[in-house]
C-alpha cells in the first residue's frame, strides 16, 4: 500500500495544493516590491481574514448580515488600547477578544433567532453601531490624531492607494514586515477554521445546520455550540479588524458600513459558501475585480456591479466557483471529488 | 406650562416618526405574512416612492400629497417586478438565498439611485409647510397632521381590504396556510406579488411622508428601513396590530429620547428596546409561536 493510497487521494491532492499556495505566498514580496500591489495583496490577504470569519458562522447555519460590527469592535478597541501605550500584540489580541465578548452578548440574544431574525438583528446592530460610533466624532478625531503622530516615522505618503479607500499607507521601510503579518495571520486563521470544521465542534455545526431539531435530539447542545460559533468567529473578524486599524493608521465609522457587511458576504457566495476555499477564492477574485474597477475610475458604478454579481450569483450561481474549480483540481490531480469542504 | 408644551411638541413629532415606522412595518409584514420572506430592501423601496414623489413634483408642480398616489402605484408595480423576477426565483431554494438576494437588492437599488439622482441632498416643498394649526398651547404644522391622518386612512383602508373583500380573503388565507389556500383555488403566485405591491407602495407613501417633512438621499432609507424590521421583530413577526402598535411606541421613544439624552442614542434606543423584547418575548408582543 503506498502512501499516496494510504492517506487518501483527496488528502494528498488538496493539502499538496495548499502547501504550494503557502510557498507562493511566502515567497511573493520577493517577486512583487511595487507598494501599490503590495498593499492590495494585504487587502486581499485581510478580506480572506474577514470572509473565513464570516463563512465559519454561516457554517453553523447562522449568516450575519452584520459582521461589520466585529471588525469595527476589534479595529476600535485595539486602536485605542496601542495608542494607550499596549503592546501592539496585546492591543491586537484584546482588540479581538473584545469582539468575541460583543459576539457573545450579541449570540446570547440570537441563539433562539433564525435566519431573518438573526439577519434582522445583526443587520441592524452593524448599523446602529455605525450611527452612534458617528455621533462620537470627535472622539475618532482624537484617535485618528494619536493614531497618525504614533504612526509617524518621517515618510507617510497619503496618497498611495488613492483616496477611494481613504486611508493611509503605512511607512515604507515596514512594507515587507506588514506583507508577512497579515500572511501570517491569514494563514492562522484559515488554520483555525479548518480544524474548527474537521473537528466534533465542526459537525455539530453542520448538524444544527442541516437541522436543528434533529440534531438537538441527536444530543448536541444547541445553544453552547451556536454560542462557541458566535465568539470564534467574531474573535477571528475582530483579529482582521484590530490588525487593519493600526496599519492603516486610520479608523472611521465607516468601518461599520453596510458595505464591509456586504464584502464577506458576496466574497464566501463568490467562492462557496461553507468551505474553507471558497472564501480564499471569493476573496481573491471580488478584491481584484474591485480593486481594477477603482483603477478604471469607477465609483458608485462598481458598488452597482457588485449588488448585480450578487443577485446574478444567487439566481444561476448559488455554489459559487468552488465545485468549478473542484472540478478542475481533480481533474489534473486524478482524483475523484469527495462530498467534504476542501 | 412650557414644559406640557414641549412634552405635547415631542409627543406629535413622535407620532409622525411613528406613523412612518408603521406604513413601513406594516408592508413588510403583509409580505412576510403572505410570503414567509422580509425583505430587507425594503429602505431602499421607501427611497425610490420619495424620488418618484420627487420626480413627479418637479415636472409637474401638482400637490406632493396628490402625486404620492401616483407614486405609490409606480413603486407597487416595481414592487410587483421584483417579486416576479427575483424572489420568487429563489422562493423554497433556502431562506438565506432570499436574504442574500434582498442585500444584492439593496446594493443595487441605493447605487442606482445615487447614478440616477445623485447624493445631494433634496427635498419636496409642501403647499403647506408654513402652516401650522394653532391650538394655543402648542403649533402643530398641516405637514405632520396630514402625515398622522394619512396614515390613519390607508390602515383603515387596508383593514376593510382585508377583512371586506374576497381578494382580502384570498391574501388572508395565503398567510395562514398555503396549500389550503392553493386548494381552495386561490392563486398563491397572485397573492405573493399582490402583497409584494402592496408592501412596496405602502413604502412609497412612507417615503413621501418622510420627504416632505425632511431632506432626503439616496441613503435615506437604511436607518428607517432597519426601524421598520426592529418594529415587525418588537411587535411580532407577522401582527399588522403589533406592527402599528410597535412602531408609534418606537417613534414616541425615539423623540424623548433625542430630548432627554441627545441625538446619539436615537437608533441605540431601539436597539435596546428590541433586546429586552428579544429576552423577555422572543416572538414579539403580539407574535404567535413559529
Amino acid at each position: 500500500m503506498t502512501v499516496r493510497e494510504l492517506v487518501g487521494k483527496y488528502a494528498v491532492s488538496s493539502y499538496s495544493a495548499y502547501l504550494l499556495l503557502v510557498m507562493i505566498g511566502l515567497a511573493l514580496p520577493l517577486v512583487i516590491t511595487d507598494d501599490f500591489y503590495n498593499r492590495i495583496i494585504i487587502l486581499t490577504f485581510f478580506y480572506i481574514m474577514f470572509s473565513t470569519s464570516w463563512n465559519l458562522l454561516a457554517y453553523s447555519g447562522q449568516a450575519s448580515l452584520g459582521h461589520a460590527a466585529f471588525l469595527g469592535i476589534g479595529g476600535f478597541a485595539s486602536t485605542i488600547l496601542i495608542i494607550n501605550g499596549v503592546t501592539p500584540v496585546l492591543g491586537v489580541f484584546s482588540g479581538a477578544l473584545a469582539a468575541s465578548l460583543v459576539g457573545l452578548f450579541l449570540g446570547i440574544i440570537c441563539v433562539r433567532l433564525k435566519e431573518w431574525f438573526l439577519g434582522l438583528v445583526t443587520f441592524g446592530f452593524a448599523i446602529i453601531m455605525a450611527a452612534v460610533v458617528n455621533e462620537l466624532s470627535v472622539f475618532i478625531e482624537a484617535i485618528n490624531g494619536i493614531l497618525s503622530a504614533v504612526g509617524l516615522s518621517g515618510n507617510m505618503d497619503p496618497h498611495m492607494l488613492g483616496g477611494s479607500l481613504g486611508i493611509y499607507s503605512p511607512d515604507i521601510v515596514s512594507r515587507a514586515q506588514y506583507y508577512y503579518l497579515f500572511f501570517f495571520a491569514m494563514v492562522g486563521t484559515i488554520l483555525a477554521s479548518h480544524l474548527v470544521i474537521r473537528s466534533k465542534i465542526g459537525f455539530a455545526f453542520a448538524a444544527i445546520r442541516e437541522n436543528q431539531a434533529e440534531a438537538g435530539m441527536m444530543g448536541v447542545d444547541i445553544t453552547r455550540y451556536k454560542l462557541i460559533a458566535f465568539m470564534i468567529s467574531t474573535f477571528m473578524a475582530g483579529f482582521a479588524g484590530a490588525l487593519f486599524a493600526p496599519y492603516n493608521y486610520f479608523i472611521n465609522p465607516e468601518i461599520f458600513s453596510i458595505h464591509n457587511s456586504f464584502m464577506p458576504i458576496i466574497m464566501t457566495i463568490s467562492g462557496g459558501i461553507g468551505t474553507i476555499g471558497g472564501p480564499i477564492i471569493g476573496a481573491l477574485v471580488i478584491n481584484i475585480l474591485w480593486e481594477q474597477m477603482g483603477l478604471w475610475g469607477m465609483s458608485i458604478d462598481r458598488q452597482l456591479i457588485l449588488g448585480v454579481i450578487l443577485v446574478l450569483e444567487i439566481l444561476f450561481l448559488p455554489k459559487g466557483l468552488m465545485p468549478l474549480i473542484k472540478k478542475i483540481t481533480d481533474k489534473v490531480a486524478g482524483t475523484t471529488s469527495r462530498d467534504m469542504p476542501l | 406650562m412650557t414644559e406640557i408644551t414641549t412634552l405635547l411638541q415631542i409627543f406629535i413629532w413622535g407620532l409622525t416618526a411613528g406613523c412612518i415606522y408603521v406604513l413601513m412595518a406594516v408592508g413588510l409584514n403583509m409580505i412576510f405574512g403572505v410570503m414567509k420572506v422580509v425583505n430587507f430592501a425594503h429602505g431602499e423601496i421607501m427611497m425610490l416612492g420619495a424620488f418618484a414623489s420627487f420626480g413627479l413634483y418637479y415636472y409637474t408642480g401638482l400637490n406632493p400629497y396628490f402625486l404620492m398616489l401616483f407614486s405609490m402605484v409606480i413603486i407597487g408595480v416595481f414592487g410587483v417586478m421584483i417579486e416576479r423576477f427575483g424572489f420568487r426565483k429563489v422562493l423554497g431554494t433556502g431562506k438565506l438565498n432570499e436574504i442574500f438576494l434582498s442585500l444584492g437588492l439593496i446594493y443595487i437599488l441605493q447605487n442606482a439611485a445615487v447614478k440616477l439622482w445623485t447624493d445631494d441632498i433634496k427635498k419636496i416643498n409642501s403647499p403647506y409647510s408654513s402652516m401650522t394649526l394653532d391650538l394655543g398651547v402648542l403649533n402643530i404644522t398641516y405637514d405632520r397632521i396630514i402625515a398622522i391622518a394619512f396614515t390613519a386612512l390607508i390602515l383603515i383602508c387596508l383593514y376593510l381590504f382585508l377583512i371586506r373583500t374576497d381578494v382580502g380573503r384570498a391574501l388572508r388565507a395565503t398567510s395562514q396556510n398555503h396549500e389550503a389556500a392553493m386548494l381552495m383555488g386561490v392563486n398563491v403566485n397572485h397573492m405573493y406579488m399582490l402583497s409584494f405591491g402592496i408592501g412596496a407602495a405602502l413604502a412609497a407613501s412612507a417615503g413621501t411622508v418622510h420627504a416632505i417633512l425632511s431632506p432626503f438621499n439616496p441613503y435615506m432609507g437604511t436607518i428607517p428601513g432597519i426601524m421598520a424590521f426592529t418594529v415587525i421583530i418588537i411587535g411580532g413577526l407577522g401582527s399588522i396590530p403589533g406592527a402599528i402598535i410597535a412602531g408609534l411606541m418606537l417613534g414616541l421613544v425615539q423623540n424623548f429620547t433625542i430630548f432627554y439624552f441627545g441625538g446619539a442614542w436615537k437608533e441605540a434606543v431601539a436597539f435596546v428596546l428590541l433586546i429586552i423584547v428579544l429576552v423577555i418575548r422572543p416572538t414579539g408582543i403580539f407574535g404567535e409561536e413559529h
